[in-house]
């Protein structure tokens, strides 16, 4: 009995240890109920983890099925093994492979001339949009609307119209060969160009640096616009000289939007397809996306084309990683605490003024104006390039104008370039909702838990998109749509607005962001205390405040979409949106057509975008400055 | 150093196990019985083509039928199908890569995609296609009398040849420009030597799987025999072989990419060689003459055909060829697929495309295609196909298959000017 005892009393210990470890299991289990309930009471918490699991999916499966894709044996690549096997081969062949110097040739070569084409844009768009926010924001220039205006319309352009425009208007009799065909300069002005500037490496650097120039302008225009003027005064009042306050002031403070506008030009510059394609291959440039994509379409060296797709997002990534570093470790240095009372301007003087005037006038309506003014005199010539044939036959008439192409009657009456500019409205307009929305949540919740690891998450994935070339992105979806799981997005509208919304995603959260950091945090809280729930927060506070912010996150992808090729048609037939219509008649040389289908895009993207800038004050540089 | 969330990847990896499940090929065409029962493909090759209308008619039903394919042209052959037998049909028409891609990633997740396709490049649908047994071949019972046996494997519905043509624009008795190009090594070569032709205009074989595999062909042993005898024409002298050259078909190759201009599209580059330059010399789809000026046709907002000799046609007034070849010919081919929904109509399909009124309900009788089929009519101001098959250099896609590796490779040496 005595020994029973204790045992009853460790038996009476045992349970309550065991009562004990079920209440602190109780209360672990409590504690973690509570915490994650008080973690997702916080609006800004669900909105991250439902992005982190979406982007996981949407953005991060691509990616890893895009690396897959380099390390795995193709059909059609079965001289290295059996089809689905992992092999280095591909990676090995374009890095090292020295039969007939393919290496250097298919890579090395390609690289050279992207990252020079690259720089040399960078250096043409910082020099003429810095340059001209510059004259805007700083100094007596006095044609600032009509600028500020006209100096975006090559960025909403789509880049292949701007190389197209060039090609116009340089070509020239003095070229070899079938190339050998009079320009719009040469017939004005009989100027001969030397070939080496109507093909090649300089037309598609300077067309890529004119079309990432307002990229330029807005952000370094959005810095130089909030900068405090105060210290260019002081300075001007020490009798500093107006170069040394540009050197020693101005530039330090916009140095960190400078790099930005070099990086993120670089990484468009870089894998851009549609402009060395057009000017590039005729004067024998090879750049690392035209390699890419020769070899993702040819028949036996898709894994090659897969390591050049990977090769030039880890370029981007790696760019887009030293901006942040840059920036980041920079960030004492913006001395921007607000608006000086009254900036003082810089006097450009008597002589200076108009001639800079007339140079900047003459830069923006030639590359703003002129090519429209082209494209819709093309439209109208009866032979393509001889513009003494005026005819309005390829908008009005009812014949059948190319026989390559069914029903393809004059613009006006052709139902399938309207059915098509209808389906490209609606896809831009859903995947501008869808992205635009996601943005907002996404600067919301980045903004709220700013520094947070998952915030940080999210933030980084939803800028990769911007960094996947478009044909690799389309053709991971395009595998995705078809297998069981996913099969139901195959064919239909639906893949094409989750292709586009992920992929113009970053525009969308970036602006997001930008707006959102903006605000102070103690009006969303003085909503809080009155107890006004989180939707009402943000759709009768946050939303009003940053109205023309969010609405320029909006337009920035439906502009991307509208004038986007590369990443739908693989997804869809050719008669399905307008740039599939345009490069049909394009394919089967359908001139006039082709122009003024170009017309139709440009006018409509430029008008919608004047017409919410009128409603509702926002516009594209709002959205990409912030 | 930040340290990398890792559980994204491994819910991304989890998810990817999920979804790769069909990155294999299957290389049977289903059906693993001991006793072989006779394909649906077997079966109808039996059948006359009204018997296939009759079994392809009780197999669709109301349904619609599926194509793919790249010729705009195939849709008129198809809405004129379906006036006759009742049966409808639906096409999707792509561009090469983009059609090729849509196939791949349907057929590698044995996805139905389409009934019938209708694709060119020999070479990719060999490795692409027909290796792993995506397409089967139907060869229609009429074929054994309308189409040549080395057309049915694999089955060509079309003909296009890609031809030298240039600019005759002042041709005028002072400086005629007859016989113009007599040799193939005219366009490659020096620019010293004598009759050398500047600057041919060609689409990059690197945007233009067709032109990479005629390249591909040269390096036969056929064509290898030919470039030699050519050679020796023009210069006077044999080859001697060269280390920078595996065979004289390489030596071509560079001299003739060395010296060509790149251009993008071959329609634009008929167009500028018709307007452009006297001598402006070309090797473009012939077909693109149909959108030149013809006296016979309207002629709106057209330049003139009549500026544009091809070497080939000039020649053969005094029974001459341009020695090598005068161009080159692919082939268009309809094939069945292996997991066709509706096979009986895919091969009524086929069928039709290859026989005489599905030809020239698609193509007309228009210059630069020809049908696979002996009975079809051709174009006024063309050549017979057995005419062009006997100067032009014709893809062969097992031959190009065996050398578009290596030729690839070394075309790359040339992209860049």
């Amino acid at each position: 009995m005595d020994e029973t005892l204790p045992l009853n009393e460790n038996q009476n210990n045992s349970s309550n240890n065991n009562e004990n470890n079920e209440k602190k299991s109780l209360s672990t289990f409590g504690k973690i109920l509570n915490s994650l309930k008080s973690y997702f009471s916080k609006p800004s918490n669900i909105i991250l983890v439902v992005f982190a699991i979406i982007l996981a999916i949407t953005v991060l499966i691509p990616l890893v099925y895009l690396l897959y894709n380099t390390v795995t044996i193709h059909i059609g690549e079965e001289r290295l093994g059996d089809v689905g096997a992992l092999t280095l081969d591909h990676w090995a062949k374009i890095f090292s492979e020295k039969k007939f110097n393919y290496a250097v040739n298919a890579f090395y070569l390609p690289l050279k001339n992207s990252v020079l084409m690259a720089i040399v844009a960078c250096i043409i768009s910082v020099c003429i949009g810095g340059g001209i926010a510059w004259l805007i924001t700083r100094s007596d220039f006095p044609a600032k609307k009509f600028i500020s205006l006209v100096f975006v319309f090559p960025y909403i352009m789509p880049s292949w119209s701007i190389a197209m425009f060039w090609e116009n208007f340089f070509k020239n009799t003095g070229l070899e060969g079938i190339q050998a065909q009079m320009g719009m300069l040469q017939s004005l002005t009989g100027i001969i160009t030397p070939a080496n500037l109507v093909y090649g490496f300089w037309p598609c650097a300077i067309c890529l640096g004119i079309h990432y120039a307002p990229f330029a302008y807005i952000l370094i225009g959005g810095i130089l616009r909030n900068m405090d003027a105060n210290l260019e005064e002081a300075a001007t009042i020490l009798k500093a000289s107006r170069f040394k306050i540009l050197y020693r002031i101005t530039l330090p403070i916009v140095m960190p939007a400078l790099l930005s506008t070099v990086l993120l030009v670089f990484a468009s510059s870089v894998s851009s397809y549609t402009v060395p394609a057009f000017l590039g291959t005729k004067g024998g440039l090879i750049t690392l996306s035209l390699k890419m994509r020769q070899l993702i379409s040819s028949p036996q060296y898709k894994g090659q084309g897969y390591v050049l797709a990977t090769i030039l997002m880890l370029f981007s990534i790696i760019i887009l990683m030293i901006n942040q570093f840059v920036t980041n470790s920079r960030r004492s240095f913006t001395t921007v605490t607000g608006k000086s009372s009254q900036v003082s301007l810089v006097k450009l003087g008597k002589v200076g003024k108009p001639v800079i005037t007339a140079l900047v006038i003459f830069y923006a309506a030639f590359f703003a104006i002129v090519p429209l003014i082209s494209f819709a005199l093309e439209s109208f010539l009866e032979v393509s390039g001889n513009y003494s044939t005026f005819t309005t036959y390829y908008w009005t008439t009812t014949e059948v104008t190319n026989t390559y192409i069914q029903n393809s009657v004059g613009i006006l009456h052709n139902k399938e370039i309207w059915s098509a500019f209808l389906n490209s409205l609606l896809l831009s307009g859903a995947c501008a909702l869808i992205a635009g929305t996601c943005g907002i949540l996404i600067g919301y919740g980045t903004a709220k838990r700013r520094g947070s690891k998952l915030a940080n998450f999210v933030s980084n994935v939803a800028f990769l998109p911007y960094l996947i070339p478009a044909m690799s992105f389309a053709t991971i979806y395009l595998i995705i749509s078809y297998t069981p799981t996913f099969g139901f997005l195959n064919g239909s509208l639906l893949l094409l607005i989750i292709v586009g919304s992920v992929k113009f995603l970053p525009f969308a959260s970036r602006s997001g962001t930008n707006a959102m950091l903006q605000l102070s945090n103690e009006i969303e809280e003085a909503a809080v205390i009155v107890g006004v729930p989180w939707w009402k927060r943000m759709t009768r506070v946050l939303f009003p405040i940053q109205k023309s912010s969010f609405i320029s996150g909006y337009l920035l992808p439906f502009v991307s979409c509208m004038r986007e090729l590369t990443l739908f048609v693989l997804l869809t037939g050719s008669g399905t949106i307008l740039t599939a219509v345009l490069e049909n008649y394009e394919k089967y040389d359908c001139t006039q057509i082709s122009n003024g289908i170009n017309l139709i895009i440009i006018v409509s993207v430029l008008a919608i975008n004047l017409l919410v800038n009128k409603l509702t004050g926002a516009s594209i540089d709002k959205g990409v400055g912030g | 150093m930040k340290k990398k969330n890792t559980l994204p990847f491994v819910l991304v990896a989890m998810l990817l196990a999920g979804c790769n499940g069909g990155t294999k090929p299957s290389t049977s065409n289903g059906g693993t019985s001991e006793t072989k029962e006779p394909t649906v493909v077997e079966l109808a090759h039996e059948m006359t083509y009204e018997q296939l209308i009759a079994k392809a008619k009780e197999e669709v039903g109301a349904n619609t039928v599926k194509v793919m394919g790249n010729s705009s042209q195939l849709v008129t052959a198809l809405t004129k199908f379906t006036e006759e037998t009742g049966i409808k049909v639906e096409n999707e028409k792509s561009g090469d890569a983009a059609l090729y891609s849509k196939l791949s990633a349907a057929f590698q997740a044995k996805q139905y995609v389409a009934d019938m396709v209708l694709l060119q490049d020999g070479n990719m649908l060999q490795s692409t296609m027909l290796k792993p047994g995506y397409l089967q071949n139907f060869i229609p019972k009429e074929a054994a009398d309308t189409i040549a046996d080395d057309d049915t494997v694999p089955m060509a519905a079309v003909y296009l040849n890609k031809v030298f043509m240039y600019n005759n624009n002042d041709a005028s008795d002072s400086h005629s420009l007859k016989k113009y190009m007599t040799n193939v090594w005219q366009v490659a070569g020096k620019a010293s030597d004598k009759g050398h032709i500047a600057t041919p205009s060609f689409k990059t074989p690197s945007t233009e799987n067709v032109n990479m595999n005629f390249l591909a062909m040269l390096t036969s042993d056929e064509w290898v025999a030919k470039l030699e005898t050519a050679y020796e024409a023009f210069y006077g002298k044999k080859y001697t072989a060269e280390k920078d050259y595996p065979n004289i078909g390489y030596k071509w190759i560079a001299e003739f990419l060395t010296n060509s201009q790149a251009h993008s599209s071959d329609g634009t580059a008929c167009k500028d060689a018709a307007k452009g330059k006297t001598g402006s010399m070309a090797l473009v789809n012939y077909n693109k003459i149909k959108e030149l000026k013809d006296t016979t046709e309207g002629d709106f907002g057209k330049e003139k055909v009549q500026n544009l000799s091809l070497p080939a046609i000039e020649l053969d007034a005094t029974n001459e060829k341009v020695n090598g070849f005068a161009g080159f010919c692919y082939k268009m081919y309809s094939m069945v697929a292996a997991n066709a929904k509706y096979p009986y109509a895919a091969c009524a399909l086929v069928s039709y495309i290859t026989s005489k009124a599905g030809f020239e309900n698609a193509w007309g009788t228009k210059a630069g295609y020809y049908s696979t089929n002996k009975t079809t009519s051709i174009a006024s101001n063309d050549k017979e196909l057995a005419w062009w098959k006997d100067r032009l250099v014709i893809e062969n896609p097992e031959i190009v298959a065996a050398n578009y590796e290596d030729v690839s490779m070394f075309v790359s040496q040339y992209e860049h000017k």
